[in-house]
Parts: C-alpha cells; sequence; structure tokens
C-alpha cells in the first residue's frame, strides 16, 4: 500500500466507512510503519473530541407553539422538554455524576447479600409484587459469546438479547404478569400496557415499565449493573433491604453497583464498614454517537461495539462478550484509563492495537487470555 | 427490526404513524447540528433559527412523504442548506459559506487540556493545524467529524466531486500527520 493509499483508508476508517480490506490493509501499512502509530492515535484523540453545540430549547418552544396552531398536532400529548444541548455537550465525566450514597443500614445487606438470591428471600421475605421467586423457566432465550439476538415476546413486546444473556418468564408472561429475569444485557422496547407493569429482575435491582425504551445490563460478573432510558419512563427499585426507588427521565443512565457479585472471602473480610462499601448508584446521561446518532450504550443491537469515556476495565468487560476472550490487567491504574471508540469489523489484534494509538500499553494474548501491562 | 433510535425509524414513525414522540425525539437529536451548520451560512442567529424552524415545520407538513426518502439524515442537511439558500436569494444576499462560523472550534472542548505536557502541547498543536486548514479542506474536515456525514454525503451536500472530499480528507490528515512528523526523527 502506498502512503497516498493510506491516507485514504484512515480517512475511511474515521467516518466509518472502511470495507474490511481497506481496514485490513490499514493495520497492516500501521504494523509495517510503527512510526506512524502515534500520529494516529493523536489524531484519533482529536477527532473524538466533539465541539459544543447551540442550544435549541428556546427553538423547540418555538417550533411546538407554531404546531399547536395545526389541527393535525394533538396537543394532549405533553411537550418534551428539548435533550438534545446536554447530550451533545462534552461534560467532563465528575461533572455529570450525582452521587447518592444508600444508608449505612443499606451497607450491612451490601455484605450479607453476596448470597444467593434463595438466601436472600429467606432475608427478606417478598413483599407484594417487589420480590418473586423466578417462575419454573419455562420459556428461556439464551445467547453465546459473541452472538446477539432479539425476540417478540407474547404481549408484544420486543427484546434484543446481547451475548452471554439470558432472559426468562413463565408461562404467565402476557397474561397474569409480565415479570423477566435477565442475566446479562438486552434492551426491551415495551408493549403499552397499564394494568400489567413490565418488570425486570436482575440480581441488584428490578427495572419496572409500562410502555417504554430502555436498556439494562446485568452481568453477573461485572461491579456495576446500568439501567439506560431511551424514552418513556422507568423506575428502578434495588434488591437491597432500601428498597430505594429511582425514576429515570429519558436519556438518563442510572448505574448501580452490583452487590450480590461473588467478591473473594478475603475481600468480603476485608470489607470495611463505611459508606463506600454500600450499593452505590449513579445517575449519569446516555452517550450519543454523532456518526449516526445511536446510543453508545444500545450499539451492540447494531453490531457494534462502542465506548464513550469509559473506564479500560469496562471496555474489557465488553470486548470479553464481544470476542469470548478473558482480560487480565497486569496494573490496575491502567485499567482506569479512559477509552473511547466503536469496533464493527475489526479483529481482537485489530481492536487491541487501535486502542494502543491512544493509550500506552502492551498486550498479550494467550489462548482465550489476553493480558494488559504497562 | 432496529429500536427506534435510529434516525430511519424515526422518520418511518413519523411518515406513518404521525408520531409526535418521534418527531421530538428527531429534533433534539438533528436540530443542534442543523442550527450550526446553518449558522454558518446565515446571520444573523434569529435568521438561522428561523430557517430551522422552517427546515422542521415543513418535515411536519411533509410527513406522509418522507418514507420515501432513502437518506433521511442528508435529506435534513439539503432540505437545510435550500431553505438557507432562498432565504440568501431574498436578500439578495451570495450563497456564501461564513468560514469562521463552520471552524471547527475545538478549543471551546478542549479547556482540559491546560496541563503543560508534551502531549497536551501536541493536541494543541494539532488543534491549530485544524484551524489553519484551507477553508474548503476544513469545512469538510468538519461536517465528516462532527456531523457524521459520510464522505459521498459531504459531496453531494457541497456539490462536490465525491474524489475531491476523499482527496481533501487526505489532505487534511496529511497535515496534521505533518505536524507531528518532526518530533519523531528528534531523538
Amino acid at each position: 500500500m502506498t502512503k497516498t493509499e493510506f491516507y485514504d483508508c484512515w480517512a475511511k476508517k474515521l467516518s466509518g466507512e472502511a470495507s474490511q480490506a481497506e481496514l485490513d490493509a490499514y493495520y497492516q501499512y500501521l504494523t509495517a510503519h510503527p512510526e506512524m502509530e502515534r500520529v494516529v492515535g493523536s489524531v484519533g484523540q482529536i477527532w473524538q473530541q466533539k465541539q459544543a453545540f447551540p442550544n435549541t430549547d428556546g427553538l423547540w418552544q418555538q417550533l411546538h407553539a407554531n404546531l399547536q396552531k395545526r389541527n393535525d398536532w394533538e396537543t394532549t400529548l405533553p411537550p418534551l422538554p428539548a435533550h438534545a444541548v446536554e447530550q451533545h455537550k462534552t461534560i467532563p465525566l465528575r461533572q455529570k455524576k450525582v452521587w447518592i450514597w444508600l444508608s449505612v443500614a443499606a451497607c450491612a445487606a451490601a455484605v450479607l447479600m453476596l448470597a444467593s438470591g434463595s438466601l436472600q428471600h429467606m432475608l427478606w421475605p417478598p413483599t407484594g409484587q417487589q420480590q418473586q421467586t423466578p417462575p419454573d423457566w419455562q420459556n428461556q432465550v439464551r445467547t453465546q459469546t459473541g452472538n446477539r439476538t432479539s425476540l417478540t415476546l407474547p404481549d408484544g413486546s420486543k427484546a434484543w438479547l446481547n451475548a452471554n444473556s439470558s432472559i426468562r418468564y413463565g408461562n404467565g408472561y402476557g397474561s397474569a404478569n409480565r415479570n423477566i429475569w435477565l442475566a446479562g444485557e438486552a434492551l426491551f422496547e415495551v408493549a403499552k400496557n397499564k394494568a400489567l407493569p413490565f418488570i425486570i429482575h436482575t440480581n441488584s435491582m428490578q427495572v419496572r415499565a409500562t410502555g417504554t425504551m430502555f436498556s439494562v445490563r446485568a452481568y453477573e460478573k461485572e461491579a456495576q449493573f446500568e439501567t439506560a432510558l431511551l424514552e418513556g419512563e422507568v423506575i428502578v427499585t434495588l434488591n437491597d433491604k432500601s428498597h430505594a426507588e429511582y425514576t429515570l427521565k429519558p436519556h438518563q443512565k442510572l448505574l448501580v453497583s452490583n452487590i450480590s457479585r461473588v467478591l473473594p472471602q478475603q475481600a468480603v473480610a476485608a470489607m470495611p464498614v463505611t459508606p463506600t462499601s454500600v450499593p452505590q448508584v449513579v445517575l449519569e446521561r446516555i452517550n450519543y454517537q454523532p456518526v449516526d446518532s445511536t446510543a453508545v450504550e444500545i450499539a451492540w443491537v447494531y453490531n457494534k461495539l462502542a465506548f464513550s469515556d469509559e473506564s479500560f476495565a469496562g471496555v474489557a468487560a465488553k470486548m470479553e462478550h464481544w470476542y469470548g476472550v478473558d482480560f487480565e490487567f497486569e496494573n490496575a491504574a491502567l485499567a482506569q484509563e479512559r477509552l473511547s471508540g466503536s469496533f464493527e469489523k475489526e479483529t481482537l489484534v485489530q481492536a487491541l492495537k487501535a486502542l494502543q494509538y491512544t493509550t500506552p500499553f502492551r498486550f498479550k494474548i494467550t489462548g482465550n487470555r489476553v493480558f494488559i501491562y504497562p | 427490526m432496529l429500536p427506534h433510535f435510529h434516525l430511519s425509524e424515526l422518520q418511518h414513525r413519523i411518515a406513518t404513524a404521525d408520531d409526535q414522540l418521534a418527531y421530538t425525539e428527531l429534533f433534539n437529536r438533528m436540530a443542534p447540528y442543523l442550527l450550526k451548520f446553518v449558522g454558518s451560512m446565515v446571520q444573523p442567529k434569529e435568521a438561522a433559527e428561523e430557517i430551522v424552524l422552517d427546515v422542521f415545520m415543513r418535515i411536519w407538513e411533509k410527513r406522509k412523504t418522507l418514507d420515501h426518502v432513502n437518506n433521511f439524515k442528508l435529506y435534513l442537511y439539503v432540505s437545510a442548506r435550500n431553505h438557507a439558500v432562498n432565504y440568501l436569494r431574498s436578500k439578495n444576499h451570495q450563497y456564501v459559506l461564513r468560514i469562521d462560523a463552520l471552524e471547527p472550534d475545538l478549543y471551546a472542548t478542549t479547556n482540559a487540556v491546560e496541563e503543560a505536557s508534551e502531549h497536551a502541547d501536541t493536541m494543541r498543536q494539532l488543534q491549530m493545524a485544524v484551524n489553519e486548514l484551507p477553508i474548503r479542506c476544513r469545512i469538510i474536515f468538519k461536517l465528516v467529524k462532527e456531523d457524521g456525514l459520510k464522505q459521498r454525503e459531504v459531496a453531494e451536500l457541497m456539490h462536490l466531486n465525491p474524489k475531491t472530499v476523499e482527496n481533501q480528507l487526505a489532505i487534511a490528515l496529511k497535515k496534521l500527520a505533518h505536524i507531528l512528523a518532526p518530533k519523531q526523527q528528534a531523538p
């Protein structure tokens, strides 16, 4: 490949138009010209930085006033506020976080709830609709590593299931209830039915909706569970003793620490009884990608692996499901590095190399394990 | 089937179901981009806002025909461009792209790069290099980078040959690479 061809391929990669052959050629050229890696990395960083956009709230008010004068615009629907401005702003991560500490009482609960779901029920017997035993698992859909699927549920709701995930529901689903047990990650488009709330059960929380679109990420191995709301409204209830409830607005996502994650025994013993060990709840905004305005949180639905200002550890967790490998960090600081990016057709090695352009690290692949070291 | 949040899904919902939520979402998603784009052609700000307002009013009025549109995102940019050109014609202005408004103002989002490190220096140099790109080159760079338009979409929007867009992007990247080059040769 000539230098000129390389620049064309690079431009196509940046604009998201490179074919598999062009991508291969691009990475090949970089391997042959290691001096270009730093260049590609620095320009890639500039490319990720987005400019500020004008506020359009006032414009929406005006547009809405004009539309209301038309007889084909239903005014019964409340006008939604324009969220766009905030979405597109680049907000430093610390500013957009709202930390909500739960009570110290919940902390003890957090330690106890490391046990299984059944123990959980013994400790806190079910109250009303809040806690229900998983049904007989009559219906189960499961995906393997690197696979995704979608299905329509008996009530017409739709679900997209990411890799290594499963959903289960009983025969009463759609008639008596709309309870779903989720392990892993899924996007739901819920058919409207005010009488039967749609409830996603996970180890650490429940997400309740009546008609909306949202995604839930609840991999048991991971430290945090995530609920991202795209449309409508959902209520997230924690499964700990506090039963704290959080109502999400569109474009918000709620991160809840996974209280039932199985930690090594020593770690549990060493866990200090301070507010730092209680379930943490973080409210953030959904990240939209300018290329096609899809949310990073649901990029997997489009067969994309995307992340925006996420920790390397978080990115590694996504890549583990994507590529069917396990990551090991030899250096804790490295796991905290913030990364942004989007992969579609890249192989594991190509993706790792692309990450290296912005963050210096080395990697070694042994069988199914990827070792990351400085 | 893909979720609603893809632009084409919004388009379909608006066209076939008079879906006001989809329309609101479309506005939230696209109005900031279109306002910035129109603002690069039309001043004052109020005039640019009026144009974006017209674009969105037209989308609702003509929603039944939207399903025939192949590339909805490009359609929005082209409508915005056409409205802007009509406005300028009515005011007897020339169709001139205002370079300063279209400028990818990278400074706005990079206040964080205050620290004095070699890396921060490099970033500042790159930002300056972007701002010093030739006008046409800079606009193309900006439409691909900030607005996420495909190369052929930029070509159509700007009435350029697709090959020109490709070349201009390569030129932009070469210039940026050149900024970084001397440092590499130093030991």
